[in-house]
């Protein structure tokens, strides 16, 4: 689905993300952890074309056959069905939720001329698509608060709706549940298992070992910009080595 | 009967009406703080004018007035797409200060500081437009579909679209939208309509020259934005009643006319800090100005 | 030749100029970090004080300039007081600060247009000599003085900046606000300052330009402008890198003219500006600065 191979990423002299290579499977939970500052964000930030590398390749199957998207312009990615997460919440904080969601459904709404001749409307099965997912979220009663109002869970939970809407084949997930109170970190939990069962391909960026190991279905460890184990929960779990990252030596 | 001075005022209120509105759309909705809105008003009044002394029809140098400012819209969209916020701001400024520049040195063509006078009115659909009150309905027959146009463009999922971008471009472009292709469109659809304005304005004023699109003629628009609040166009048409009415009880307290116009500003300048600081959103906005 | 060298005269006493309006500009940028646009007015104001006290009330000339220099600074620091000060407080966004500012500056502006009229006003201290020859340029004495005492007081200004207390403070205020109050620098304090200081150097260069040319009260923005560009091309807060970005800004000008029309001036600046934004928006020297981090 996705094959990082050799990525490398350098700001003024320190090396963010060293020669990195891994694959993310189709239909898996791809989980990628590591302490503060190993390199993780950059690596998103490399995949879904926020930053440029200084070298390597990432081959993404797109429809159209296997592309390298290194050096692609953000939305071009997005496009190819990459829906990322952010780690901060970026939500359209002055339109509504349902309007957050809608815009993320498809590109239609980019054109420019059928919008002013009125010929273009969010018809009524975008609108269906949205208002299910705020059902199956539990957040319907949010729908017509502007984005901004949220607290920070109904945030999260509104960006989780907006990626799955996105046109994506794999879902990137920058720490979905960081941050969040108790009960909505549950309910993430669900739809992310629930995701899973669907068989969606994620990549994923978590702290909470419990919740990341508990989920996914192979772990990469990452330090200072090295990937230094890749395993199954089960073996992560074990490895000596993480331990030692993770506890500090 | 209504006055002759206040049919005057209300044509003013129409053109800028349109100005204000279309320039709502670049800095309300876009988040796009564009001090240069003037000079696309000056640019569509220039074509404008010097196509009609070329034996164009009216209805040719309207649209091309409109359509030549949407050019350079779209140009300057090309030119600040890596800017925002006060950086923004001062870039666009500088916009309004060549094509200052372009105006009064391309004497050839604009006559420079000279200006263009007699400039005709134009006779639509067989009806003359001298007399002000045609004109007005004019202004306002125009000014009334500039209205629909901008808010079918707000309303639509496009104008999601641009409201999206303004809040959080990366995030917008994360979810697949071409970000500078939206703020390209916003900004030339912006321009059009301050063309068709500076159109509207040539032909009633019949006479332009290049002082009437500087930066100090930004101000006005700018407040009326403001103070009708950023992303409101019900709000925007309040604000320039209230704008360009405001100042006119100066001119009868026996002011004279070279105190008029700095009076005016100094007005226009005292609102604009007032306003920013106890209302900063205005009549109707629902958002700040960062 | 003679042209080459006339207009390098020429680009030296704009430069001199420039460099004085971007000075005071980018001092009080780097601590406050707004563009302050009535910078403009601020020195417009102050020339029209100048020629107030020397012109009209006529007092002795050097006393007219102290007292031009302290009133800038009472001006400067008055809007901060009462304009800046309020919107800081509010945590007001730098797009409303900075239109807030053309507020102050079309003030200011029309404010003098109502007292003095919108015709140019000239002051003659010291009548247009024989311009000097000097490799077959023209340079008038007064040019000779405005070029040395510029460069007098930029030295000046940047002893004043690395040796002093205060000027040591305003380098931490502007280096990290949060910082300096805990080591008890009071940022406030200190934005006061800036301000008074800045605007006392708006002062020194409304003199020499109310000596070199006409002044008029629609001058403010454009040389705000040609301030502003300057300290951008030098990178935004950077003092010497603004007084650098001041003296390329007028060879640019004048060797600009050399091609085009004259009343192209201020559009070439807004050329320069709008390129070093795109692609050079840390300024000339602020790679350099970036390096050194």
């Amino acid at each position: 689905m996705l094959k990082i191979r050799n990525i490398q990423k350098h700001f003024s002299g320190i090396k963010a993300v060293d020669g990195c290579s891994f694959d993310v499977e189709k239909g898996k939970i791809t989980a990628l952890i590591g302490p503060n500052g190993s390199g993780k964000t950059t690596m998103f930030n490399l995949i879904c074309g926020n930053i440029k590398s200084d070298g390597g390749e990432i081959i993404f199957s797109t429809p159209t056959g296997e592309r390298n998207i290194v050096g692609m312009p953000i939305e071009k990615i997005s496009n190819y069905g990459i829906s990322r997460l952010f780690q901060q919440s970026r939500l359209f904080k002055n339109l509504t939720v349902l309007e957050n969601l809608l815009v993320s459904e498809d590109n239609e709404d980019q054109k420019f001329w059928k919008n002013i001749f009125g010929l273009n409307k969010f018809d009524k099965s975008k609108i269906d698509k949205a208002n299910k997912i705020l059902g199956d979220f539990e957040i319907k009663d949010i729908a017509h608060l502007t984005a901004g109002e949220l607290s920070f869970g109904q945030k999260r939970l509104v960006e989780i709706a907006r990626n799955i809407l996105n046109y994506h084949t794999v879902l990137v997930l920058d720490e979905p549940v960081a941050g969040v109170n108790p009960k909505i970190r549950e309910k993430i939990a669900k739809i992310i298992t629930q995701l899973k069962k669907d068989g969606e391909t994620i990549l994923l960026i978590e702290h909470d070992m419990q919740f990341t190991l508990g989920i996914s279905d192979k772990v990469i460890v990452m330090d200072a910009g090295k990937i230094i184990t890749t395993g199954t929960p089960e073996e992560i779990r074990n490895n000596p080595e993480v331990l030692r990252i993770y506890l500090g030596k | 009967m209504i006055s002759a001075y206040f049919i005057h005022l209300l044509i003013l209120i129409g053109i800028y009406i349109i100005l204000a509105i279309s320039l709502q759309l670049a800095v309300g909705y876009g988040g796009l703080l564009n001090l240069g809105h003037i000079s696309y008003f000056g640019i569509g009044a220039y074509v404008y004018t010097i196509l009609l002394f070329h034996g164009v029809n009216f209805w040719i140098c309207f649209l091309l007035a409109g359509f030549s400012a949407a050019f350079f819209g779209w140009m300057s969209a090309i030119g600040i797409r890596k800017l925002k916020g006060d950086y923004l701001a001062l870039v666009t400024l500088g916009f309004s200060f060549v094509t200052y520049a372009v105006l009064i040195n391309w004497t050839e063509l604009t006559r420079g500081p000279l200006g263009i006078a007699g400039i005709p009115r134009p006779v639509l659909f067989g009806f003359g437009t001298n007399e002000n009150m045609v004109y007005l309905v004019f202004v306002f027959v125009i000014a009334a579909i500039s209205y629909f146009f901008i808010n079918k463009i707000v309303s639509s999922p496009f104008g999601k679209v641009v409201e999206a971008v303004r809040d959080d471009e990366i995030s917008a472009k994360s979810l697949g939208k071409s970000t500078f292709k939206i703020k390209c469109i916003n900004l030339a659809t912006s321009a059009f309509f301050a063309g068709i304005a500076g159109c509207l304005y040539a032909s009633y004023i019949t006479f332009i020259d290049p002082s009437s699109f500087t930066f100090s003629n930004v101000i006005p628009i700018i407040l009326i934005i403001i103070i009708g609040g950023l992303a409101s166009l019900p709000g925007t048409i309040l604000a320039t009643f209230f704008i360009i009415l405001l100042p006119e009880p100066l001119r009868f307290i026996g002011f004279s006319s070279s105190i008029v116009g700095p009076a005016r500003q100094i007005v226009y300048a005292l609102i604009l800090l007032i306003v920013l600081y106890y209302k900063p959103r205005g009549f109707y906005g629902k958002l700040d100005l960062e | 030749m003679d042209i080459f060298v006339q207009l390098l005269i020429n680009g030296l006493i704009a430069g001199a100029i420039y460099s004085l309006v971007a000075c005071g500009f980018s001092l009080i940028y780097s601590t406050n970090k707004f563009i302050h646009f009535a910078h403009g007015g601020v020195i417009i104001v102050s020339s029209y004080i100048f020629y107030t006290l020397f012109s009209i009330l006529h007092l002795e000339f050097y006393l007219s300039c102290i007292l031009a220099i302290l009133l800038a600074g009472l001006v400067g620091y008055l809007i901060n007081q009462f304009i800046y000060k309020p919107f800081r407080k509010r945590k007001a966004s730098n797009s409303i600060l900075l239109i807030a500012s053309f507020g102050v500056l079309i003030f200011l502006e029309s404010m003098l247009l109502i007292i003095f009229g919108a015709n140019v006003q000239t002051i003659d201290y010291i009548p247009n000599a024989q311009g000097l020859s000097v490799l077959g340029a023209i340079i008038t004495p007064l040019q000779i003085v405005i070029i040395i005492s510029s460069i007098i007081l930029l030295i000046f200004f940047y002893f004043f900046m690395k040796k002093t207390r205060i000027g040591k403070a305003m380098r931490a205020v502007s280096d990290n606000p949060d910082v300096a109050e805990i080591v008890g620098i009071s940022a406030s304090k200190i934005y006061a300052w800036t301000f008074t200081i800045g605007s006392m150097v708006a002062g020194i260069a409304a003199i020499l330009i109310s000596l070199e040319q006409n002044i008029e009260p629609s001058m403010g923005s454009s040389l705000m402008i040609k301030g502003f560009t300057a300290a951008v091309i030098g990178g935004l807060g950077s003092v010497p890198g603004a007084i650098f970005g001041a003296f390329l800004l007028g060879f640019a000008e004048n060797f600009g003219i050399w091609y085009l029309p004259s009343g192209y001036k201020d559009a070439i600046a807004f050329v320069l500006l709008f390129l070093f934004l795109l692609f050079r928006p840390n300024g000339i020297l602020g790679l350099k600065y970036n390096n050194q981090k």
